[in-house]
């Protein structure tokens, strides 16, 4: 029977080290999703996760499991990486394809019945939505990306970025206005230079 | 999708349909944006949504409105994100000296019942083979007279064994305290044994936090060799592409791919 993740805080606090190797497997990749969104490099948002297990570890004994572990969890995330970025001193980068790649796309495709033209279409769209994240300011960013990528709830958010519930919603309203707007535009010029260049090609 | 309107700008409250007899007037409706945020993510109660519905189905501004951020929903969920391989490894916990502790408990209890039968059957033996030795056992314990012995006997006895464990006890608690306090102060003859028990607790407890700082360190350490071990396996795998001339052809490729 799949032990809930309170049993297993339980059990890796009292010292169970293979309680604690679950809840990291089970949390694993959400938080590398988070870190990744958050910070755009792959080996950055590696380094947050370890990171955030190891201080989750560590902090076992100081959760009192007043919420989620997986909230106590993404709380950790989003602070090593608002640390990271003072840091390092730099805004959050997306790693976006130059060019596409042939040999690539044979390996990427969705589906077997994934045309190259959707594909691409695809990995336009990702980089766009990408790049429109990057460009909002932070507590919207957060906002959207712990609602729409790991389903918080609007009170769940409210706690995890110290705000009121209003709040929340104001920002996800907001965020989704300005996302709205940017990805319409680059739609339309997404649009205008493929029927260019099928032009020029033909 | 089209151009971007905000509920509760002016050319937007301009535009709505009166949708008098639902309750909401229609500024306030229009105004809140928060009540299209909680539609949009189905975290409203059954009225809200209900009187939400209603004002969509008047108001076309806020129909588009509640759409388009939809759409914008679906877009979101192109962001790729690289497929992940773990970088965790796992903490081992350390092995104990206690080479029982991992058995079941069945074979933990068969065990003591084969050394209680044993005995059992030794005792038995004894009986059997050597009637003598056990009669002279029993002789001389019945040298002992136990018809004078008063229940005052057995109290006093009681006590002044009571008395002995002690202080036993307390010779043994004061010693661990002094030991505990020989750096900062002297030791006292006469510790009180709460206090001894918290400085234990104390110890106890730093040297499980030192223990659980060496696994950390340990990982930490695997983690880095294992980098490390990567690293070194890709850089391998370049220099042997870079010797092979259809390597080389591969490498020539995938630069004038991009």
């Amino acid at each position: 029977m799949t032990r809930t993740d309170e049993e297993l805080v339980a059990s890796a606090t009292a010292g169970d080290l293979d309680s604690f190797n679950q809840l990291v497997s089970r949390w694993e990749r959400p938080i590398y999703t988070l870190a990744y969104r958050t910070l755009g490099r792959d080996e950055d948002a590696r380094d947050v996760v370890q990171e955030a297990f190891l201080r989750a570890y560590r902090g076992l004994r100081g959760f009192k499991g007043e919420a989620k572990f997986s909230s106590w969890l993404y709380r950790i995330t989003l602070n090593l990486c608002r640390d990271w970025m003072r840091r390092e001193r730099r805004a959050p980068v997306v790693s976006l394809p130059e060019g596409v790649d042939p040999l690539e796309l044979a390996d990427d495709r969705a589906s077997p019945v994934e045309s190259v033209e959707d594909l691409v279409a695809r990995r336009e769209m990702s980089a766009a939505v990408a790049r429109a994240m990057q460009e909002l300011p932070d507590e919207q960013r957060q906002a959207i990306m712990l609602k729409e990528y790991h389903g918080l709830t609007f009170q769940e958010i409210a706690d995890q970025l110290d705000c009121p519930l209003s709040t929340v919603k104001t920002r996800l309203y907001q965020g989704l206005s300005v996302l709205r707007r940017r990805l319409e535009r680059q739609q339309t010029s997404d649009a205008a230079f493929r029927r260019a260049t099928w032009e020029s090609s033909s | 999708m089209s151009a971007t309107s905000v509920p509760g700008s002016p050319s937007h409250s301009g535009e709505r349909v009166n949708n008098a007899g639902q309750g909401y007037s229609d500024n306030a409706m229009c105004d809140q944006r928060e009540q299209l945020i909680g539609y949009l993510y189905g975290e409203c109660d059954r009225d809200e949504r209900r009187a939400i519905e209603a004002h969509l189905r008047e108001c076309p501004t806020c129909r588009e409105e509640v759409g388009g951020l939809g759409a914008v929903r679906q877009d979101l969920l192109a962001w790729d994100v690289p497929p992940y391989e773990s970088v965790w490894r796992p903490f081992v916990a350390p092995r104990t000296s206690n080479p029982f502790r991992d058995l079941p408990a069945w074979a933990m209890a068969a065990a003591a019942t084969l050394v209680f039968l044993s005995g059992a059957g030794g005792g038995a033996a004894m009986h059997l083979f050597w009637p003598s030795s056990a009669a002279a056992a029993n002789a001389s314990a019945s040298r002992t007279p136990v018809a004078g012995v008063t229940p005052a006997d057995l109290a006093s006895l009681k006590a002044s064994v009571l008395a002995q464990v002690r202080a036993e006890m307390e010779q043994r608690v004061a010693a661990v305290a002094s030991h505990e306090t020989a750096s900062t102060q002297p030791a006292t003859a006469n510790v009180p044994a709460g206090a001894a028990f918290d400085s234990m607790s104390a110890r106890l407890a730093s040297l499980e936090d030192w223990q659980n700082q060496q696994i950390l360190l340990n990982w930490r350490f695997d983690q880095k060799i294992g980098q490390i071990g990567t690293r070194t396996s890709s850089l391998n795998t370049q220099m042997a592409a870079n010797r092979q001339p259809d390597g080389l052809q591969v490498i020539n490729y995938a630069i004038e791919g991009r």
